[in-house]
């Protein structure tokens, strides 16, 4: 599956809402009804008998609840609406009304009774099958005749069976990660209650786990080394077939036995750094405070220390003045203007020759301008040059009751006389 | 310098530690107030080999090459030639503290401590307003206390980074810290069975320790002028 499949998939289930909700009483009447099988009692409940059950365990693990019919007629609500318990009906295989466990139950509930722990004879006996199982495979691909034979013989084993051995392991490790976990738990309790006394136990739990990892440790690396090799033979024989589909299943099988070997170094270097520290705690504190005293007066000491500061003396290295890379120093020039004589009378600006714009206008009109342009080429050419330009408007205003058509600036641009001017062009009515 | 000290030793000379490629490094840590335990395993051997030769080179600085019983090495200053570091008050107390907690077996088993841990143990040793004081000196009383908590944690964190630096301490993330040996210095005056004066005069005439002067206690009346505090190694 890609990446992207993933996502879709996680977004789905987070769209549906999927959660798993069990408490410790719904897991035991889970267990309950599980367990009835082992003691050769069916395992297809009828509605009250279940109930009966339910209410027989919530009464065992929770002395104090109420109600307990009450409380199991809601487990068994609770756990049908999360599909851990199904109602056998409606398909004639059984008579309806009755209830079993699903398939995602009895796995919650396996897991939960396992007593999976990673021994030496377990991982050997596993990594054996393992290497049995790959050898077989192995001779299956070396006869391998037909596409079917490469499918059934050697694929679907490899994807299989061995994948599956594989996670027993795996799973086991997860078994001895945990009783690794009550070993700490179990020194600590020891050191608590027994301090001094508890070195012999402590040392004898440091070392029986300590030879375990070495032990697995030495039969991963064996069974791993092997496993590889009958890979390597594989996949020689896939690649000249050109068995794209067992190649993908001998690298999914070589990532997963790598990743066995991987767990076994990081937990041996693991518990050598826990095996180191719990030796140094013992030399350094327990063994040199044997009536515990130390803790005591440090007590003392912290709890005094306010009152008698005190500090400890470290050694620091002096401090390097660094100078900073010499500049030279931007000129920044005043923001100042020249000196003016204020009190000098302004000089008013020369005044603009007086012009009779319309006279002009009616003027080009009776010659016989129709547009715009040519009534202001007529008035432009009658004033100075440097009137011409602010004189072109005061035309177009004399002339804005008379435009026919262009008036708004959506007629065509055009040159006034020969230039340099422009105006939109106006097409002005005929005169009275 | 111990006669097991005299037997080891893999240096012909000086010259041949100061030519090894990680002096540089660790002579400027050890004049940092680096503390070189085990747990960087190439120093410390290289200490353990090189003693012998930069026991002799370090008194001419004027300083002692210190190797703990507990297992490092640390650079202490005896004369005005090198510098000198104090611990402050908030370093030396939650250096205390976390000395304590490498007492104890709960410790060994999870293998490191938390802040929140750190911080309830402090008020439990002290009081929550001796450790706002120590931790956060500025913080008045009538500031609100929940802000008062968020800048200790924050104070916290940046004492818990400074010992780091020293060697004290390993941060594995911003809330979990790894104990080092060298914690241990903090504990030097109570171990044994001399009283906590005596110790404590013994340590200072060692050049181990200072006495600090007992400040006095902040004037809550005071106008509030820096609020807007100087967290200067916040999160």
């Amino acid at each position: 599956m890609r990446v992207h499949d993933h996502h879709r998939t996680i977004a789905r289930l987070a769209q549906r809402g999927a959660a798993l909700r069990v408490d410790t009483a719904e897991l035991c009447c889970l267990a309950a009804m599980h367990l009835q099988g082992a003691v050769g009692e069916s395992t297809l409940f009828e509605e009250e008998r279940l109930a009966a059950l339910f209410e027989a365990t919530i009464e065992a693990v929770e002395p104090a609840a109420e109600n307990p019919r009450k409380r199991a007629t809601h487990a068994i609500e609770r756990l049908r609406a999360q599909r851990l318990i199904v109602r056998l009906d409606g398909e004639g295989i059984v008579r309806a009304g009755e209830y079993a466990l699903s398939p995602l139950a009895v796995n919650i509930v396996e897991r939960q009774l396992a007593d999976e722990h990673l021994t030496r004879a377990s991982l050997d006996g596993l990594m054996t099958s393992v290497v049995s199982g790959l050898t077989a495979v192995r001779v299956a691909a070396e006869a391998a005749a037909s596409e079917d034979d490469w499918d059934g013989r050697v694929r679907v084993p490899l994807e299989v069976v061995v994948a599956e051995l594989l996670n027993g392991v795996e799973r086991r490790q997860l078994g001895l990660d945990e009783q690794q976990r009550q070993v700490r738990a179990e020194i600590t309790r020891l050191l608590e209650a027994d301090w001094l006394d508890a070195l012999g136990g402590i040392e004898a739990l440091l070392d029986a786990t300590a030879d375990t990892l070495v032990e697995l440790r030495r039969l991963l690396l064996q069974h791993t080394n092997q496993a590889h090799a009958v890979l390597d033979d594989v996949r020689i024989q896939a690649q000249g077939r050109g068995r794209i589909e067992v190649l993908v299943a001998l690298r999914r099988t070589g990532d997963q036995l790598d990743r066995l070997l991987a767990w076994g170094h990081s937990r041996h270097a693991a518990w050598s750094a826990y095996h180191g520290s719990v030796h140094r705690f013992l030399r350094d504190v327990v063994r040199l405070d044997p009536d515990r005293q130390l803790s005591g007066r440090l007590r003392e000491q912290i709890g005094a220390w306010p009152e008698s500061p005190f500090t400890l003396r470290l050694a620091q290295s002096p401090r390097l003045t660094v100078l900073r890379p010499p500049a030279r120093p931007v000129e920044r020039p005043a923001v100042v203007r020249p000196a003016q004589d204020w009190s000098a009378p302004v000089a008013a600006p020369p005044e603009a020759p007086a012009v009779d714009v319309a006279a002009l206008v009616e003027a080009a009109l009776a010659g016989g301008a129709t547009r715009l342009s040519e009534v202001a080429a007529v008035v432009l050419a009658r004033v100075p040059e440097d009137a011409r330009y602010g004189l072109i408007g005061r035309v177009a205003a004399a002339l804005a009751g008379r435009a026919r058509d262009g008036h708004g600036g959506a007629g065509p641009w055009v040159a006034v006389g020969e230039g340099p001017y422009e105006v939109t062009e106006w097409t002005l009515e005929a005169g009275e | 310098m111990s006669d097991f000290d005299e037997l080891g030793g893999g240096f012909a000379d000086l010259a041949a530690v100061i030519a090894d490629g990680l002096f540089p490094r660790l002579d400027q840590a050890l004049r940092s107030g680096l503390h070189v335990d085990r747990r960087a395993p190439a120093d410390y051997h290289f200490l353990v080999d090189a003693q012998k030769w930069l026991e002799p080179h370090y008194q001419r600085y004027g300083a002692d090459l210190v190797h703990a019983p507990d297992g490092f090495f640390y650079l202490r200053p005896v004369g005005d030639r090198l510098p000198v570091r104090r611990l402050t008050p908030a370093e030396m107390l939650v250096g205390q503290t976390l000395a304590l907690f490498a007492l104890e077996p709960a410790t060994l088993e999870a293998g490191h401590v938390t802040r929140t841990q750190i911080l309830e143990r402090l008020r439990d040793l002290l009081g929550t307003d001796r450790v706002l004081q120590a931790l956060k000196p500025k913080t008045r009383a009538r500031r609100a206390r929940h802000r008062a908590e968020a800048e200790a944690r924050h104070a916290l964190l940046a004492t818990l980074r400074r010992l780091a630096r020293l060697g004290f301490v390993e941060l594995l993330d911003d809330d979990r810290v790894a104990l080092r040996d060298a914690l241990m210095r903090f504990a030097e005056p109570a171990r044994g069975t001399e009283d906590l004066a005596t110790a404590l005069g013994r340590l200072v005439a060692g050049g181990e320790i200072e006495r600090l002067e007992v400040e006095p206690d902040e004037d809550d009346d005071e106008p509030d002028e820096d609020d807007a505090d100087d967290d200067e190694e916040g999160p």
